[in-house]
């Protein structure tokens, strides 16, 4: 992996503690060593508004603020709006990938997933890595 | 003057009234032979108790195993240790996988609960009889986006990975 890659800024939103570390887990072992988390769409958002990121990778069904209200916002925001994003989430249902296609998510994972998943989805999104 | 025709339809009314009277006590009686309060505050508290043990147990067990692989992924491999760590940490992650038994006693506890609830409710609508029309207030309060979230599909509900990469390609 290049160190380009390595330094990216990704941010981790899941409101359960075990996914996040999963998730972490999984990019460590990838290379990728500048990871943050967030519990919820709002604190992510914060985040996100307090420096910059080059990937989000989020959860859909949190409180306050969900995954699709997170990325909504961000593509509404002319600072953020290109930001790729994945969605990782349980909801499983045609209409929940399409609305979140709609609201242009780059790439949905459903869980649970492997790491396979993940790499490929990362890779679809970012490039080779 | 009472004529014969009033009388008959009075004792008429009155056998109606007392015979919905009996069907009253006698409802009753099966509804209580039920026991709902005991249902509600013994085996649906248990269960609910249950459930909460199960969510802390598989959180305590899924970090016990992360811990232990986390340990054993930095370890550093040329430490002379390095055996050592391994066959500690796996150990640790067998042990923790015993949570799998007790989660499914606990879960096998929280099945018989709502089996009985099953069958009270099934015992109730015996009851109710064939005509009872049952009142549909069942309301989805939600709105928007947030009609979509309906958590983990059961297994053939939902779409899978590759269908879901389909609509990406």
């Amino acid at each position: 992996m290049t160190d380009e890659k390595k330094d990216m800024s990704i941010l981790i939103v899941d409101d359960y503690k075990t996914m996040l570390r999963i998730i972490q887990n999984l990019l460590n072992e990838v290379g990728f060593r500048n990871i943050d988390e967030a519990t919820d769409g709002v604190t992510a958002l914060e985040s996100l508004r307090t420096r910059p990121y080059d990937l989000v990778i989020s959860d859909w069904n949190m409180e306050p603020m969900t995954g699709l209200e997170l990325l909504k916002t961000v593509r509404a925001d002319n600072s953020l709006k290109k930001l790729p994003f994945i969605m990782v989430t349980a909801e499983a249902k045609t209409e929940n990938v399409v609305a979140a296609k709609q609201a242009g998510v780059n790439n949905y994972i459903v869980k649970p997933f492997n790491a396979a998943t993940l790499r490929s989805k990362l890779t679809a999104v970012i490039g080779e890595f | 003057m009472e004529t014969s025709a009033t009388k008959t339809a009075a004792e008429a009314l009155y056998n109606e009234v007392l015979e919905l009277a009996r069907s009253i006590v006698e409802a009753r009686k099966q509804i209580g032979s039920l026991r709902p309060s005991k249902l509600k505050t013994k085996s649906i508290s248990k269960a609910l108790l249950e459930m909460e043990e199960i969510v802390k147990a598989t959180e305590e067990a899924s970090n016990t195993i992360m811990d232990s692989a986390e340990q054993m992924s930095s370890a550093d491999t040329t430490d002379p240790g390095y055996p050592d760590i391994v066959q500690t940490n796996c150990s640790k992650i067998f042990e923790a996988c015993a949570f799998q038994d007790l989660t499914g006693q606990r879960i096998g506890s929280v099945i018989q609960t709502l089996d009985l609830v099953d069958s009270h409710l099934e015992s109730l609508l015996e009851l109710l009889g064939p005509d009872f029309e049952e009142v549909d207030d069942e309301k989805d309060d939600r709105e928007g986006d947030d009609m979509l979230l309906n958590g983990p599909a059961l297994e053939g509900e939902g779409i899978s990975q590759d269908d879901i990469d389909k609509l990406f390609d």
